[in-house]
């Protein structure tokens, strides 16, 4: 059994699941980088429910910003882009370079997110292709949303 | 229908590759206007939102140029009225 199909299958729900190591092992990013705790839920072909805990000890807040510490969008949207990879990658039928590389995005901000706050990212496949893949993507906090963003990755290579 | 497919598709590659439509040649290949892959993808996302059509992707490598695109939206056109 490959990483990709190593995912934890709760015996009860049949809810498919990834602790950290097992994301680490499918996605290219590292500290400080890899922007998704675990996954809690994931359909493939489908969607994708993500956590990303945000603590007081990231170290984006040395900047962002020194006297009021907020997550920021870029990262949000970081974290968005690196939930749809990886429902990309755990979708995707045959072997090809992964989608990793950000085309275009068209996100919206709503609400600050600040250290304590956990982020619950909701991926939704659009479109999968060989040489890209297109996601709609919902965060929340306590349920309530917090952006949102339409997101298209790229294998790199061109037409 | 072929000419508000057309004139829909080039209004869109015209703002993805930021150039006034009129400078866009309808049978000018899509890399050559400055497209890249993941653009041609969105497009094939916008065309299948606008017409509620599913395109496959043996289709998507048939978007070659703007007329080579209408060709597969008319085609999947008609075999959706026919369906």
């Amino acid at each position: 059994m490959n990483e990709r199909n190593s995912a934890t299958v709760a015996s009860e729900t049949m809810r498919e699941t990834l602790s950290f190591e097992q994301v680490r092992n499918i996605l290219a990013h590292r500290f400080p980088f890899l922007m998704i705790d675990r996954v809690t839920e994931i359909e493939r072909g489908k969607r994708l429910l993500a956590l990303k805990h945000v603590t007081g000890n990231e170290l984006c807040f040395l900047g962002h910003f020194p006297d009021q510490a907020i997550f920021p969008g870029v990262l949000i949207l970081e974290a968005m882009a690196q939930s749809v990879s990886l429902l990309d990658l755990l979708s995707r039928e045959t072997d090809r370079p992964p989608a990793k590389y950000l085309g275009s995005t068209d996100a919206k901000f709503l609400v600050p997110v600040t250290p304590g706050d956990s982020m619950e990212i909701e991926a939704v496949l659009v479109k999968q292709a060989s040489r890209g893949v297109i996601g709609n993507v919902h965060v929340y906090v306590h349920g309530k949303a917090v952006a949102r963003a339409e997101i298209a990755l790229g294998t790199g290579e061109n037409i | 229908m072929r000419e508000e497919v057309t004139a829909l598709l080039r209004s869109e590659v015209a703002r993805m590759i930021e150039a006034p439509e009129t400078s866009i040649d309808d049978s000018a290949h899509l890399a050559e206007l400055g497209m890249d892959s993941l653009q041609a993808l969105q497009l094939l996302v916008l065309i299948e939102r606008t017409y509620s059509l599913q395109i496959g992707e043996q289709e998507l490598q048939q978007f070659t140029s703007i007329a080579a695109v209408a060709d597969v939206v008319m085609s999947a056109l008609t075999v959706a009225k026919a369906s």
